[in-house]
């Protein structure tokens, strides 16, 4: 078979999203750090109350691309986007919603967990007291919050003690909880198990797949297990151009292209 | 005699000026509650002033009183404007020509002498600010000076000026010592840039920011040459603190702990006496800083110590 065009094609299974809700979409996204392209072109669809995977090399432009979806990369210098990135139909980069509400409604987590130098409870509270939410009634998300990254348990008794005190695994979890309080419609997921050992990675992978029915999941990683384990869907992207979409298990057993199947089983460069 | 051992000689004119001495106690014979009164009583002169020689009838209290109500006033200037400054080269000019403009002109101002900006003081606050107050507000009492001379509130806004490098240097370090991951977090959660300054980063920078005042106030402290120029004077005739409303008179003279060094020791007739005054009041600034320093070291272990209010 011969390779198909690099340039801008997406191979994307037939009728892969035909029984799923559309959370988000990009059309023709393109992302300059200065006079470098590092995105090129990118039509992708993250599915609603599913788990994406992102997969690629490192340098490949998955956390360029995630940063994309809430709008992050204009805090770098020197960063130009086109193209729409359509919620509900709105595009993010244009429509007259302000950038913080945009982030508000696509959360994040990020590699390396890096809680608020504030206690377990305000980490947790932080994007609500944003919203003027006072302590009464922030009690109930901050609970319910954490409850959904199985952290309560853990930490009801000292919820005013330093975040800091929490285990990497445990503060990995607290970040996707500070995430979730604000409810929001994407969250974005950067290599959160990057700096977990295997067993919270393993904890982290569970609680993903509880996750993935609340709200849509972007889970940008290199890690190829990881992916096949929690991840619906799978978008393989490689030197900033997505190449092709797929359920997990047939772009992991069978994949479309050629530089997928190469990638997977480790034949890539 | 008395009883109490003390005995007070009278001198004769020549022999007074020749000893350096008005009155002569026997110390060794006093009681214990001689002694301190003694003690109680040589205090009072080092403070308010007592009747040798040199001590112009006054203390270095006032000197003392100077020296803390000039710094308060120069960080009640400097702070609120470092800190905006440093933060605004922070946030907008990190990158780029101009902030690395700024930043290379704040280093070099740092290393100006204090002289330069005693000049810069005597021009732009007293001659130029001051001397216009006057033509607008008091323009019935010219040619007498009220603002267009060497006040208070001059020599503040000199030191504040003198000050300003450092403390925008400390705290925009402070600042950059802040992970970038902490300003992304916030922003990621929808905060505006303003609030992650106002709700994190601020709060973050708290040592930083007491660093600056610490060595901003050391800085201030020992810069006498310029407030020469600015209103330092060797005895104040109104305090610019005092009981009267408004209790605080930017616009008066004052004494200062530094220049009473200089004062005391090159410019009293009698090295005898005016040394050590010297001495003593030199030893007073350095525990004036060692104070400050200590009480600063403590607010700022309790700062951090504490988990951040939001
Ligand atoms: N702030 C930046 N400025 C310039 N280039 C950047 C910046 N961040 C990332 N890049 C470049 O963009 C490309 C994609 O990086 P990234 O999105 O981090 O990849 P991945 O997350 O897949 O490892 C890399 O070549 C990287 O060097
Ligand atoms: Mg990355």
């Amino acid at each position: 078979m011969a390779t198909p065009d690099f340039d801008s094609t997406t191979t994307i299974a037939a009728q892969l999203f035909d029984d799923v809700a559309i959370a988000l979409r990009t059309r023709s996204l393109s992302l300059w750090f200065e006079q470098r392209q590092i995105l090129h072109a990118i039509d992708l669809a993250v599915p609603a109350e599913r788990i994406l995977a992102v997969i690629g090399p490192s340098g490949s432009g998955k956390t360029s691309l995630l940063r994309c979806l809430n709008r992050l990369n204009e805090e770098v210098h020197g960063c130009r986007i086109d193209g729409e990135v359509l919620l509900e139909g709105a595009d993010l980069l244009r429509a007259a919603v302000p950038v913080h509400e945009v982030r508000r409604r696509v959360g994040m987590v990020f590699p390396k967990p890096d809680p608020f130098p504030l206690s377990i409870y305000e980490n947790v509270a932080y994007g609500l007291r944003l919203l003027g939410l006072r302590r009464a009634a922030l009690d109930a998300p901050v609970e319910d919050a954490l409850r959904a990254v199985a952290l309560w348990d853990e930490v009801a008794d000292r919820l005013d003690a330093p975040a800091f005190a929490l285990t990497p695994g445990q503060q990995q979890r607290l970040a996707i909880a500070r995430a979730l309080a604000l409810q929001p419609q994407v969250l974005l997921m950067d290599e959160p198990a990057a700096a977990l050992d295997p067993q919270s990675s393993l904890h982290l992978e569970d609680l993903l797949r509880r996750l993935g029915r609340r709200c849509a999941i972007v889970l940008a990683t290199h890690n190829l297990q990881q992916a096949a384990r929690v991840a619906d869907y799978a978008a393989f992207i490689s030197d900033g151009r997505l190449i092709e979409v797929n359920d997990t298990d047939t772009l992991f057993t069978n994949p479309l292209r050629r530089e997928t199947e190469d990638y997977v089983t480790g034949r890539y460069g | 005699m008395h009883a109490d051992g003390r005995h007070s000689y009278r001198l004769g004119d020549a022999d007074a000026h020749e000893a350096g001495l008005v009155t002569a106690e026997r110390r060794n014979a006093l009681t214990f509650a001689g002694k301190l009164a003694f003690f109680g009583e040589r205090l009072r002169a080092y403070a308010f002033g007592g009747d040798r020689p040199g001590d112009h009838g006054q203390g270095l209290l006032p000197a003392l009183a100077g020296t803390l109500t000039l710094v308060l006033l120069m960080s009640l200037i400097v702070m609120p404007i470092g800190v905006a400054a440093a933060v605004h080269l922070h946030v907008y000019a990190g990158h780029g020509r101009i902030g690395a403009l700024v930043r290379g002109a704040v280093g070099s101002l740092a290393g100006v002498p204090s002289i330069v900006y005693g000049v810069l003081g005597l021009g732009l606050f007293v001659h130029g600010i001051g001397g216009g107050l006057d033509r607008w507000l008091h323009a019935d009492r010219l040619p007498v000076p009220t603002f267009g001379t060497g006040g208070l509130l001059w020599a503040a806004l000199t030191l504040a000026v003198l000050t300003l490098p450092v403390v925008v240097a400390t705290v925009e370090q402070g600042l950059a010592r802040i992970p970038d991951t902490q300003r992304l977090g916030s922003l990621a959660l929808g905060a505006t840039r303003g609030e992650t300054l106002r709700r994190l980063l601020l709060p973050q920078a708290r040592p930083a920011v007491l660093s600056a005042w610490i060595l901003a106030v050391a800085r201030a402290v020992g810069a006498v040459a310029p407030l020469m120029l600015v209103g330092v004077v060797k005895y104040a005739p109104a305090s610019p603190i005092d009981a009267a409303f408004p209790y605080l008179h930017p616009s008066r003279q004052f004494t200062h702990l530094g220049f009473a060094v200089y004062d005391q020791a090159l410019i009293s007739p009698d090295a005898l006496v005016g040394v050590p005054r010297a001495y003593s009041a030199a030893l007073l600034l350095v525990a004036l800083v060692l104070v400050l320093n200590a009480a600063a070291g403590l607010v700022g272990r309790r700062l951090r110590d504490r988990a951040l209010p939001i």
